[in-house]
């Protein structure tokens, strides 16, 4: 049985990376820079919230400047937002391939979330540069736990995938989804400290907030790993581990068991 | 005819499709717990299809006939996987080209070019096989001119004859036909034609609906007669054919 959907994963493998290349090229076709506006971007917005903030809020949200705390908290948690939504209307988008020949349909909520991830690698490199910037100019130093990061983006991958699983089947049945999933994101990027200090909950007893927020913990360990030279303990693995197992497992199963109706409805 | 197991390639057993046909479709939570609460989720059932079973044997050329509605083009969503039916079971051997609808797979802001690779992956071709295959296509369809324009810029013909081309050119084991013999210009279609006799010839099993019973008599050996949703007549193609004219 499991052998079966391993088989047909893999025979749809090539149109996982069809779909992708697709994805970039119609996304910047005809445009002057291109694949560069994937680094620009997030540095732009870095700069406007950077020099926001700067006005706004005198102290700094923790030691490290606040550019390179803002940049490595909001490149995890952009993917996120962008894989879930876009992930979010797969099925419905398709709808025309899904009516005339068999896929897989999973294979589409999944492409929009490897498409989102190979574009976070891109604006990594916009995030790579300003820590580069910090570095030279002494505010912060480099270690050698930034080799680790892939752990967290590894955890923030399968979660998302899961929730994007998730968000993608039942928006074929209840469109409301996909108006409401904005403001979601919206809420849900305001709960993980992106902008602020995590003492910040902590000082108003919002820490619940944060411990019941999986994006906390991964884009914590993130930047632990990229920023201050700490391995997070195990205990924080193990928990996220725990997170997306369950979360890519009830969206595998969610998905698996509403599929099949899935042509009836787009 | 044979019908030993290992030469059947396609089975259907006891097949039932049924549809919700409530009116609207429930888009929204909201007008979902409307209903749910007004108890008014239960939909008229529509049974397109019911107790069908038949079976294909390998390189059967296998047509079905009916009028409209009678359940040929859910019977042929059925076998190539597209849709799973209510009740019943489905097995089918080897690998399916569905010309159901066709240009399916393609993106129109591609280029013909990025879209053969496409609709390639999409049939569940790698990539090495469309590379190796890419020529072959482009001869057949006659487009390669045209081959780095976005397919938008096509005539429906055009995009016809690269969809034909990319779905026929690796041979499938089954080969699902749902009336589009009638692609592009009459040089085309006698092309068209010649291809699917190679298939046949080759052993590739070919199921076709049509509303010409010209075709289907010259073309297959075994008829399915759909009515209602129910089996009225199966068998070989003349005495199927003749009953179906006569009816």
């Amino acid at each position: 049985m499991l052998k079966a959907y391993w088989r047909d994963f893999v025979r749809f493998i090539p149109l996982l990376i069809e779909l992708t290349a697709r994805d970039f090229k119609l996304k910047y076709r005809r445009s002057f820079l291109g694949i560069v506006w994937s680094m620009l971007n997030p540095l732009l917005i870095m700069i406007v919230i950077t020099s926001m903030f700067s006005i706004l809020l005198k102290s700094p949200p923790s030691d490290m400047p606040f550019a390179v705390y803002y940049i490595t908290g909001s490149t995890l948690f952009s993917f996120f937002s962008e894989a879930t939504s876009s992930s979010m209307t797969s099925v419905i988008m398709n709808a025309s391939l899904i009516k005339k020949v068999y896929i897989p349909k999973y294979i589409f909520a999944l492409e929009k979330c490897a498409f989102s991830f190979i574009n976070m690698l891109l604006s990594s490199i916009a995030m790579l540069m300003v820590v580069a910037f910090y570095v030279i100019q002494g505010n912060i130093c480099p270690h050698i736990t930034m080799f680790l990061i892939f752990i967290p983006l590894f955890f923030t991958f399968i979660f998302t995938v899961g929730i994007g699983l998730i968000l993608s089947a039942l928006t074929v049945f209840f469109r409301d989804i996909m108006h409401i999933w904005n403001v979601i994101t919206t809420i849900w990027m305001y709960a993980t400290p992106i902008m602020y200090p995590v003492e910040l909950l902590r000082n108003h007893g919002l820490e619940w907030v944060i411990k019941l927020n999986p994006m906390f913990y991964f884009v914590d360990d993130f930047r632990n790993l990229m920023i201050n030279g700490i391995v997070p303990d195990m205990s924080h693995f193990l928990l996220s581990f725990i997170i997306c197992s369950v979360v890519l497992s009830g969206g595998l199963l969610l998905f698996k068991k509403v599929q099949d109706r899935f042509i009836l409805h787009i | 005819m044979n019908t030993s197991d290992e030469k059947m390639i396609v089975s259907l057993d006891n097949v039932s499709m049924h549809f919700n046909m409530s009116g609207e479709k429930l888009d929204s939570l909201k007008e979902y717990f409307i209903k749910l609460l007004k108890r008014q989720l239960f939909f008229k059932k529509y049974v397109a299809l019911e107790n069908i079973s038949f079976k294909i044997c390998k390189g059967d050329v296998f047509g079905i006939v009916g009028l409209n509605g009678s359940g040929k083009s859910t019977t042929l969503k059925i076998i190539s996987g597209i849709l799973k039916p209510t009740k019943g079971k489905v097995s089918v051997q080897g690998t399916i080209a569905p010309l159901i609808e066709l240009g399916a797979g393609f993106d129109l802001e591609l280029t013909a070019r990025e879209n053969i690779y496409l609709n390639g992956a999409v049939l569940g071709h790698s990539k090495k096989i469309m590379r190796e295959k890419f020529d072959d296509i482009v001869e057949f369809s006659e487009m390669q001119n045209f081959l780095d324009v976005p397919m938008k810029n096509y005539s429906s013909g055009m995009v016809a004859r690269i969809a034909f081309s990319v779905a026929t050119m690796v041979r499938p084991e089954i080969l699902i036909v749902d009336e589009i013999l009638a692609v592009g210009d009459f040089q085309f279609q006698e092309k068209c034609n010649k291809r699917i006799e190679e298939m046949m010839e080759g052993g590739t099993t070919i199921i076709l609906v049509s509303h010409s019973i010209e075709q289907i008599e010259a073309l297959c050996n075994k008829v399915m007669w759909l009515e209602k949703g129910k089996i009225r007549m199966i068998g070989g193609v003349d005495e199927v054919c003749s009953a179906y004219k006569n009816s």
